[in-house]
């Protein structure tokens, strides 16, 4: 008996507690019998109400055309918990007449937000709306065909979608499959030796594992072999794991100072894997030499003699691919640039100092879209004559040298400020110990610099990628031109303006979203994280 | 020279780093010059053929030489350094000008040269203009080497001593010639040479390079001959491109391609024609088609300016709020905020604009259901109608709110009145005058959107009377919406880090000093977050006039649309791409002066 | 050290003038010879026929988002008279049309820059032939494969067609949705002004926005080529999409609007073979020559004979067209009337009937310009020989 009124008691102070959260101390606070047995009547009326809602939305809407009664169901049940959850806070905040709280821990008190309820009564509202809009678009409103028929199309561009479908050409896919792999045991194996807790990776790696599987197992409307991909995927999925319990099982044996270099191995291997994609992409000519003398030797004959066929030139490349590719070169190249802008910035010779300067400014003062257009029409005729065949200055390697330029410069600014931050003490031990100045710059100003402004560095990459959307500006058949003219091409689909568009920003905010909490997780992990604020820069 | 220090030498060459590096210097050293060396040739062909220039590419040798070469002394100067500390000093040496002096007097001479000396395109103009740099690059080597046959005859002549003490000289004299001599006689230089000028020039400068380098690593020297020594392999290292460019930009300035030439013509006399489209600009609406591009320019800065300022109104007002709200102790509440920022902060500008848009024409009702609020507002995806009020009403009214505004400041000269009986007289006082402004505009001559149905049957005929309303049109909403929304969360989080970051005692110290909320946000928390925010604000206000030029997305006339379509009217790339930069440079800068005006405003009192 | 090693070549330098020279005056000349020839070669450019051979792509500048002239589809497949065109050239030429053509897409606004700046080689993309484009943007368009006009595509539920007595000319405060840089825009915007219309322009970036406007209701009308016009209403009524919008296609012809394959100034061999590979594919039909009995046509008749097994002097010295160029074009994209035929209607014709037995045809060619001049329309080839 005592047990059961300690479960109820403590089930009571833990709603109480959520109820003070939302909407303010009650009148009743000090009794907290005549509290609970309100708050459990309060429960009871926004309930009721609640389930009316489910029932009057589910009647209300009828199915017909694209709308199955499974959506009117999720779509109702939605409605009918964000109506319960409104309805709660308002009932609290009348029944109990909840009293002004101090606002903001007794930071400030501002006079418009007097009441904490208030608050609580205006977030609800906001709730609500949201939550009947996001549903409304996810499963009445909206068509989301267009947007499973075009998955490969979207992902790869046109140019390959046609490879892959029609029989005149060959498919090139098999090209993507070693740098899939790739990424994901890179995944693992960084994972693996970082000090991420085993349960939160899991969780993490499980929600990508099924978001992938769901996005790539779906039948409907699937213009390719969807057993063969998600084999593949699973292959990629069992590599990944194996990585991590190899790194991890690893980095607990042996000392700090191994486990250092491997990780520094995994961010080499990475970097590589960038080349590596654009190598097996469109290999040169040396490479395909040596993979044709290599396969005479009978070795993996099959798998080499696929690299001698003739690569797929930048111009065919597009979807997705075009924009993780001019991203990571913008990201990887322009850290390389903006290091070298920002000691030449740096530098007390004026020989560099002063073009450095001129450079970066006259970059930064411009928008990107300027810049992009620049290199699209201007470059090319300054950089022709540089490359043997002409043809070779691909719109692609255009964008990403403009990307590189762009984001060096940012990055040339932001490792500046660490520069003048690393501690004069460094250098001068430096100089007494005889290392020679490119030796000091490298070894001891740069790591701390980067330490440092390391998440300033990855906001400068988010932005780059971000980015990479104006692409379709100048006519480069990325991500997010395909995603906007797909409802004006797909004859079966025509007029579905706004899905592809929604599904595009989705997939650029995944992205986004999960570098921005690599760089918060990296902050903590270095230390950084000072009292409470974030850094905005 | 003992086998020490020829050993020295040999360990300090035999290095793999040292062999790569040559390598690929020799390569880069020929991809850049010869291109160079053929575009010389063929801007110094000159051909007349019944009168008329017959090689668009031609440009008289002055002109041609005194840009290559001046623009090379420009980095010369700067490689050297010797001007800014001469000006410094306190006593002015001519010798410590003296390599400046020296390379100008090459220069002067070699452009001379290159008009009265009858070159041939071939071989002799390249050879001189490619190779008076790289003698003008080796002065700076030779600098501080000696001449060894010199030093064994010391002591014969005055002359060889005066020479021994000053070997820079000696050493310019002997190149000079030298290089002169085989200008002069181009052609008679042995085949290995004359045949393949880039490689030539590359031997030297590899030669050149491996010297200085050899300087660098075996003596560490004073820090002043290091910077120098330093300079020296950043001028060599450089001295390709820089010819490269000046070389490719001069060719592009003059194509046989005209369209190539149309395109690198640096002239702005285009703009004074009549533009050829349309555009949709508010205040100065531009008329087409008689008025120039130059108006249509202006039309479309001041439409970018508009957007630019309400964006920055709009999202600092929105970003204060969920930044605040974000620290509120209310859960439902922070959590949308966070919510709301970690959304926006992650989209990218160009597919929220995007969608914003489409969104915006899909849930936006047809003009021709008439959708109002009380006849006053008309909404559609056509855009939106508000009531007009007179103009002398709003002068009036935007007069009451200023002399208010004055004669509270003059009233607070001697300190500002916080009791909270001033408090609530200045609220009545305020909130009074509003109401009273409101009055104003809303009364008397103001129009409402005027709802004509043309024509009964045909719907699409309906319209609102022509001046009856202001107008805001669907692609500027949808560009300030989707501007705010982005801008906002960051400003939240920049606000929000400023206010966390202050220290807790601050305001524990302000509630028991008695101080009341208002005095506490005025005197202790403002000053404080104010003097983090303001810099950071700074950055992200110039990042919302760069974003403005993404209107080409939602069709809003802008600065960047109109000179797009301008481009692509007129292939004058250059100069359009030139007025761009000025004008966001322009912005951007006076945006970060106002800015750094009120920063040192804030910052006045030391904290 | 450096000095040294100056020093010594100096010398050498010096004493090889000074052994003597055996130049003679022949010498001399026969150097400006090679400097005048050099000069001449910088005004000469070399023909984008010899390039594409070099290259071993063609690269054609393209639309992809008007169905029956140029169309991409979501697998990637391309359609369209556009389309064929282009592979009749790249047949034409000697290259494999699916594999060794480099599709890019060019907007209206950059079109003209991308010909201009060597990004494309040939740009077929319903292109008006305009004094204005001839003379200023470097381009010299090869014929006219397609007479076209300007139309006006209506929302019915803003303006109903009986209402407004089946004419354009009471779009009365209409907002009428135009591409940029196109010259439609010019058209519309004239006709509005000499007919005191009343329409509103509005501009939109490119045809898939428009589109989506129209869709949505924020503009009243569509103005572009009639084709487009056609094309967009018949996509439009098939997806059923915008079902209560009524679409229908005002009569009237705003302009003449000849679209026709456009290639860079003073490339004349180049032009040359992309002019006469389309008057080919006419002259096949006017002869009753299509892809299924080319192989079987009668060579002793002479007309027949030097269209399917002479090359008439088409291409350049170093790259000539292949003597059966013409059958390479037939076995690709057919007569003119096939790849009608293939782009507009349902792909069933014979190839030799007339433009009356072509069936399931959106956009009909009986009676308009684009039939056979035996037919009463412009499609007229001067003849080959």
């Amino acid at each position: 008996m005592s047990q059961d009124t300690s479960f109820f008691e403590s089930s009571m102070r833990r709603i109480l507690e959520l109820e003070r959260g939302v909407a303010g101390r009650s009148r009743w606070d000090s009794d907290i019998k005549a509290d609970s047995s309100l708050s459990l009547l309060c429960i009871l009326i926004s309930g009721l109400f609640s389930v009316s809602v489910l029932l009057n939305t589910e009647s209300s809407i009828d199915v017909g055309g694209e709308v199955t009664s499974g959506d009117i169901w999720i779509y109702s049940t939605a409605v009918a918990l964000s109506w319960l959850v409104a309805s709660w806070i308002i009932l609290i905040s009348v029944v109990k007449r909840t009293r002004m709280a101090p606002a903001f821990n007794g930071r400030i008190r501002l006079p418009w937000f007097g009441s904490t309820a208030l608050l609580g009564i205006l977030s609800s509202f906001i709730m609500l709306f949201l939550v009947e809009w996001i549903f409304d678009i996810l499963v009445i409103s909206m068509r989301w065909d267009i947007v499973w028929a075009n998955r490969v199309s979207v992902m790869l561009g046109p140019n390959l979608t046609e490879a892959m479908t029609q029989d005149y050409l060959v498919s090139e896919n098999w090209r993507i499959w070693p740098i899939i792999f790739l990424v994901w045991a890179i995944a693992g194996a960084a994972y693996g030796a970082s000090n991420t807790s085993v349960r939160s990776f899991l969780i993490g790696f499980g929600l990508v594992t099924v978001v992938v599987f769901l996005f790539a197992g779906n039948p409907l409307e699937a213009n390719y072999n969807i057993d063969r991909v998600l084999f593949r995927f699973s292959l990629a999925t069992a590599l990944s794991l194996a990585c991590f319990v190899a790194m991890r099982a690893y980095s607990k044996r042996v000392e700090e100072y191994k486990v250092n270099r491997a990780k520094r191995n995994i961010g080499l291997t990475a970097v590589a894997t960038f080349f590596l994609t654009i190598i097996l992409l469109d290999p040169p000519e040396f490479v395909k030499d040596i993979a044709g003398f290599l396969a005479g030797f009978g070795i993996l004959e099959s798998q080499l003699e696929l690299i001698t066929r003739e690569g797929v030139p930048p111009a065919r490349w597009g979807g997705l691919l075009i924009n993780l590719i001019v991203a990571a070169a913008g990201c990887v190249l322009g850290f390389a640039i903006g290091v070298v802008l920002a000691f030449s910035r740096q530098s007390n010779l004026p020989i560099l100092k002063w073009p450095g300067i001129a450079v970066i400014e006259i970059v930064r003062s411009g928008p990107l879209i300027c810049w992009l257009y620049f290199a699209m029409y201007l470059l090319p005729d300054v950089a022709d004559p540089l490359f043997t065949n002409p043809e070779d200055f691909d719109n692609i390697v255009r964008m990403m040298a403009i990307f590189s330029l762009f984001g060096g410069c940012y990055i040339a600014e932001v490792i500046r400020g660490g520069l003048q931050a690393v501690d004069s003490g460094q250098k001068e031990a430096a100089l007494a110990l005889g290392l020679s100045p490119m030796q000091i710059k490298l070894q001891v100003e740069l790591p701390n610099a980067v330490r440092t402004t390391l998440p300033s560095i990855v906001s400068v990459f988010i932005g780059l990628w971000k980015d990479t959307t104006l692409l379709f500006i100048i006519e480069i058949i990325d991500f997010f031109r395909i995603a906007k003219t797909m409802a004006n091409t797909d004859l079966r689909f025509l007029g579905d303006f706004l899905e592809p568009v929604y599904f595009t920003a989705l997939v650029f905010w995944v992205f986004a979203f999960y570098l921005s909490r690599v760089s918060m997780n990296v902050e903590k992990g270095l230390g950084l994280v000072k009292e409470g604020g974030g850094d905005v820069a | 020279m003992n086998i020490k220090s020829l050993q020295n030498r040999a360990n300090i060459f035999s290095s793999v780093k040292v062999l790569l590096a040559v390598v690929v210097l020799w390569a880069y050293n020929n991809k850049m010059l010869s291109p160079s060396i053929e575009a010389v040739s063929s801007m110094s062909r000159s051909f007349v053929v019944g009168g008329v220039q017959q090689n668009p590419a031609y440009y008289d040798p002055y002109s041609l030489s005194s840009a290559i070469i001046f623009f090379f002394l420009i980095f010369m100067t700067l490689a050297r350094n010797e001007i800014a500390p001469a000006i410094r000093s306190k006593n002015f040496n001519i010798n410590s000008i003296s390599l400046t002096l020296s390379s100008l007097i090459i220069s002067i001479l070699v452009i001379a040269l290159s008009i009265f000396g009858d070159f041939s395109p071939a071989k002799g103009m390249p050879f001189l203009l490619i190779g008076a740099p790289i003698i003008l690059a080796s002065l700076l080597v030779l600098d501080d080497s000696e001449i060894l046959p010199v030093k064994r005859l010391s002591g014969l002549h005055p002359l060889v001593d005066w020479a021994e003490g000053n070997p820079g000289i000696i050493n310019t004299v002997i190149i000079f010639s030298a290089f002169l001599g085989m200008a002069f006689n181009i052609s008679f230089v042995p085949p290995i040479i004359s045949s393949d000028l880039s490689s030539f020039f590359s031997f030297i400068l590899i030669i050149m390079a491996l010297y200085v380098y050899y300087q660098i690593s075996s003596e560490a020297g004073n820090p002043l001959t290091h910077d120098q020594r330093s300079s020296t392999m950043v001028l060599i290292i450089g001295l390709p491109l820089i010819i490269y460019i000046s070389t490719r930009i001069l060719f592009l300035l003059h194509n046989p391609d005209s369209v190539t030439r149309e395109r690198w013509d640096l002239s702005w006399s285009f703009m004074d024609m009549k533009n050829t489209f349309e555009i949709n600009a508010w205040p100065l609406q531009p008329d087409f088609p008689e008025d120039t591009r130059w108006q249509f320019l202006f039309s479309a800065i001041l439409n970018s300016a508009r957007a630019t300022l309400l964006s920055i109104v709009l999202c600092t007002i929105l970003g204060v709020i969920i930044g605040v709200t974000r620290l509120s102790s209310n859960k439902l509440a922070s959590g949308l905020a966070t919510v709301y920022v970690e959304v926006f902060r992650n989209m990218p500008l160009a597919v929220l604009l995007f969608l914003v848009m489409l969104q915006l024409g899909e849930t936006l009702p047809l003009f021709s259901e008439e959708a109002n609020i009380a006849g006053w507002i008309y909404y559609s995806n056509q855009g939106l109608h508000l009531p007009r009020p007179e103009t002398l009403r709003i002068i009036i009214a935007l007069a009451i709110v200023f002399s208010l505004w004055a004669w509270g400041r003059y009233r607070d000269r001697d300190g500002i009145d916080d009791s909270s009986e001033a408090l609530a007289r200045k609220s009545l006082i305020w909130s009074m005058a509003l109401v009273a402004c409101l009055g104003i505009l809303l009364t008397g001559d103001m129009s409402l959107p005027n709802y004509v149905k043309t024509n009964p049957n045909i719907p699409g005929t309906w319209t609102i009377e022509e001046g009856s309303s202001f107008e805001v049109t669907k692609a500027f909403m949808a560009l300030i919406i989707g501007l705010t929304l982005f801008t906002a969360s960051v400003v939240a989080e920049i606000v929000r880090g400023s206010i966390q970051a202050l220290p807790r005692g601050q305001v524990e110290a302000a509630v028991s000093l008695g101080l009341s909320p208002y005095q506490r946000l005025r005197l202790v928390i403002l000053p404080q977050a104010l003097r983090s925010m303001i810099p950071l604000l700074n950055s992200q206000y110039m990042n919302v006039w760069k974003n403005s030029s993404l209107a080409i997305i939602v069709a809003y006339s802008d600065i960047f649309y109109v000179i797009f379509v301008m481009m692509n009217n007129v292939g004058k790339l250059i100069p359009l791409f030139l007025l761009l930069l000025v004008i966001y440079q322009a912005g951007s800068l006076l945006i970060s002066g106002i800015m750094n005006f009120y920063n040192a405003r804030v910052t006045r009192v030391k904290i | 050290m450096l000095a040294m090693t100056m020093m010594m070549l100096m010398t050498t330098a010096a004493l090889a003038g000074c052994a003597g020279s055996d130049l003679t005056d022949e010498d001399v000349d026969a150097a400006r010879e090679e400097g005048r020839l050099a000069g001449i070669a910088e005004a000469t450019p070399v023909s984008t026929l010899d390039t594409i051979h070099d290259r071993g792509m063609m690269k054609c500048g393209v639309k992809d988002s008007q169905w029956g002239m140029g169309f991409a589809d979501a697998d990637g497949v391309r359609s369209g008279l556009d389309i064929e065109y282009c592979r009749a050239v790249a047949a034409a030429i000697g290259l494999n049309p699916d594999t060794q053509i480099e599709y890019i897409l060019a907007s209206a606004g950059d079109r003209f820059e991308k010909l201009a700046s060597g990004e494309i080689d040939v740009l077929i993309r319903t292109t008006t032939w305009t004094t204005s484009r001839d003379v200023g943007l470097n381009a010299d368009f090869a014929g006219m494969n397609f007479f076209d006009g300007q139309g006006i595509l209506i929302r019915g539920d803003a303006y109903p067609q009986d209402a407004m007595e089946n004419t354009a000319h009471n779009l009365e405060n209409a907002k009428v949705c135009v591409g940029t840089g196109t010259t439609t825009e010019g058209n519309i915007a004239d006709w509005n002004t000499v007919n005191s219309v009343g329409m509103e322009i509005v501009p939109v970036a490119d045809a898939a926005e428009a589109t989506a406007e129209l869709v949505s209701g924020s503009c009243d009308a569509f103005t572009g080529d009639m084709s487009a016009m056609v094309a967009k209403k018949y996509t439009l009524e098939a997806a059923g999409d915008c079902s209560d919008c009524d679409l229908w296609i005002a009569p009237e012809l705003l302009s003449k609007e000849p679209l026709g394959a456009a290639v860079r100034d003073m490339d004349s061999d180049w032009k040359d073979v992309v002019t006469w590979v389309w008057f080919g594919m006419v002259t096949a039909e006017e002869m009753g020559i299509d892809s299924e009995n080319y192989m079987d046509a009668d060579t002793s008749n002479p007309a027949v004979d030097r269209l399917l097994n002479q090359n008439l002097g088409l291409g350049t010295d170093a790259n000539p067209l292949p003597a059966t160029w013409m059958q390479n074009v037939l076995s690709t994209s057919g007569n003119y009337g096939e790849a009608w035929d293939n782009s507009f209607c349902d792909g069933s014709y014979d190839g030799t009937s007339g433009s009356a037995a072509m069936t399931g045809c959106v956009l009909s060619r009986v009676g308009t310009a684009n039939a056979l001049v035996s037919e009463g329309g412009l499609q007229f080839a001067p003849p080959m020989r």
